[in-house]
């Protein structure tokens, strides 16, 4: 597995996609929280009639927050990169090599899941980071003022939240990849299965917030939806959140692997 | 004519081994290093392969003969652990298989040479050498590349999507042989090659084979595995026609006979007194030639011919060749 993984990640470091994904993962923040930040001159301008506006919104914590989903920037770019980099594997034939060389269909898998889930783990936390500095220094209310201590809890929560988003991401994306093998049809699947999955949380969250208090937060993505809204975690609904993130993405590796398992390959 | 390749390789001992017909194997022993008993694949209704009971010992160069869909990588496949049979089993070193071989001893190309695009040669050899757990300098993987044919200095850092088709294949047996393996499994090595690169793969083989390296081929080219195999399998329909031994096939039996006339007309003549003759039957005739196949003696068809009055420009006697060999048995398999 050991050396699946620095194949793998060989492959990573040397693909042009990846060099990619990095230069937008650098560049989102600076565009994001720098809009947010020229929206607030522009409503501060004189003469300018805000009234109907909250710009109590554009806060560096909105930005923090907005970025773990699944439906924002890099909810859509990490599952497109791992599905193209997965797929690669399968249509340049190089998966095909690693189980001529012998190496079990199982590890495989997990180095696929493994090495997804440590560049969608780095990029996202690196994003996050980048949003959070960035916040700090020129958004005025959330981040751009001291922070207190029940918000480094929720800070402290939420990350945990959102790296369990990105990993159940690439579990679906690496499950699909495997399963689907073509390119394309599987990056569409991959994004509307993210894009699904963190409309089901947030319309479910807005239908009905007393029943999701006690269950929904069972669904995945739901967690962070209910973040967004109440601003703060419970801790019941953090663990419960945890736990869907691990069963759902148990479950989908299973499915995957045994699917992955049994098929034949070109 | 193979053994006189080898002779011109200056690999004595093979070419003895293909000129007598009797050996098998280049190796010293018989060892038999891959089996297949039964081996079958089914796909719903349809057997891709049936019922195939192969054997390879060490030290060959095992060629699979047969057209389109036969089922030559279908039965690599189920050999690299790629498909699973659905029926029957194979042995690889003595032990029995059911899916992904362990360890490095088996390494192969299926279907097409399976390279990462976007690297260049060394980078391909280094994540190849990670894949399979090995670690080389860089200099031993320049050194590789110049077993195949390939300069290290003059590929540089050129990407393989800038390489042409047969710099792809050379890099892929390059990516083959630096696992150290001791079973190939090659298909379609020859594919989209130039006359060069022909003889280029056919020597590669051939020094690697002559290290240990035992190999199963698969080829629409039955000329060229003429040439470097020194066993043959053939497959029609997913069933194993025939093993044998190419030596074999060409000491015991003359194929053909091939006499060239002056004119066309002459050669209709020369058509029109076989085809009256009762042992002379099984001729073809293509504009100034017939080719008479069978081993008749080509003082009888000398003398037949003078009898008739018919003038003859030349006469040869043509060695059974796999092609020679494909034809005759996949015909009598249809009937």
């Amino acid at each position: 597995m050991g050396k699946l993984l620095k194949a793998d990640f060989f492959r990573i470091i040397r693909s042009k996609l990846f060099m990619i994904v990095c230069i937008l993962t650098g560049a989102f923040p600076f565009l994001t929280a720098g809009l947010y930040y020229l929206v607030i001159k522009i409503m501060k301008m004189p003469g300018m009639n805000t009234s109907g506006m909250q710009v109590n919104l554009l806060t560096g914590r909105a930005v923090v927050s907005d970025s773990f989903l699944l439906s924002s920037n890099m909810g859509l770019l990490l599952p497109i990169f791992i599905t193209i980099f997965i797929c690669a594997d399968v249509s340049n034939g190089t998966l095909r090599n690693k189980i001529i060389a012998g190496r079990s269909r199982t590890s495989i898998y997990f180095s696929h899941l493994i090495s997804s889930s440590v560049i969608s783990a780095v990029l996202i936390l690196l994003e996050v980071l980048l949003f959070f500095g960035i916040s700090c220094l020129i958004l005025p209310g959330h981040y751009g003022a001291a922070i207190d201590s029940e918000e480094i809890v929720n800070l402290v929560y939420f990350f945990i939240t959102g790296l369990f988003t990105f990993i159940f991401s690439a579990a679906i994306s690496t499950a699909l990849s495997l399963m689907m093998k073509h390119t394309a049809p599987a990056v569409i699947v991959t994004v509307v299965a993210g894009m699904g999955l963190s409309l089901i949380g947030q319309i479910l969250h807005v239908a009905d917030p007393a029943l999701t208090k006690k269950w929904l937060c069972l669904i995945p993505t739901y967690t962070n939806s209910g973040f967004l809204s109440s601003g703060k975690f419970e801790t019941v609904s953090f663990l419960l959140g945890i736990l869907s993130y691990l069963v759902f993405g148990v479950l989908i590796t299973v499915l995957g692997l045994m699917r992955f398992k049994k098929a034949d390959l070109k | 004519m193979a053994g006189m390749y080898y002779l011109l390789l200056g690999d004595f001992e093979h070419a003895n081994e293909r000129k007598d017909g009797i050996t098998l194997t280049t190796a010293e022993n018989n060892e038999c290093i891959l089996e297949t008993v039964n081996l079958s694949k089914k796909y719903k209704d349809v057997y891709a392969v049936h019922n195939v009971n192969m054997t390879i010992n060490k030290g060959d160069i095992y060629g699979f003969v047969g057209e389109n869909g036969a089922g030559k990588t279908t039965i690599i496949r189920l050999i690299t652990g790629l498909a699973s049979p659905t029926e029957g089993t194979f042995y690889l070193f003595g032990e029995e298989r059911s899916g992904a071989v362990k360890n490095r001893r088996v390494a192969g190309i299926v279907e097409n040479v399976s390279l990462n695009r976007s690297m260049n040669a060394i980078e391909n050899l280094k994540y190849q050498c990670y894949i399979c757990g090995i670690t080389k300098t860089n200099e031993e993987l320049a050194q590789v590349l110049a077993d195949v044919g390939l300069d290290p200095n003059s590929i540089g850092k050129k990407t393989v999507k800038n390489f042409s088709l047969g710099m792809r294949q050379r890099l892929g047996i390059a990516s083959v042989i630096i696992q150290d393996p001791e079973l190939v499994l090659l298909d379609e090595p020859m594919n989209g090659l130039d006359p060069q690169g022909f003889v280029d793969m056919r020597n590669t083989i051939v020094r690697l084979n002559r290290k240990g390296i035992t190999f199963l081929i698969s080829s629409h080219i039955l000329s060229e595995l003429d040439k470097v195999c020194n066993r043959i399998g053939l497959i029609s329909k997913g069933i194993l026609l025939d093993e044998v031994s190419v030596g074999t096939l060409h000491s015991k039996s003359t194929a053909k006979t091939l006499i060239d006339f002056d004119s066309a007309e002459e050669a209709a003549a020369a058509q029109r007194q076989f085809y009256a003759s009762e042992h002379l039957n099984s001729t073809v005739l293509s504009d100034k030639t017939i080719t008479v196949y069978g081993s008749a003696d080509i003082n009888d068809i000398i003398a037949f011919l003078v009898s008739k009055n018919i003038r003859i420009s030349s006469i040869n006697l043509k060695e059974k060749t796999v092609e020679d060999y494909y034809i005759e048995k996949v015909r009598g398999q249809n009937g």
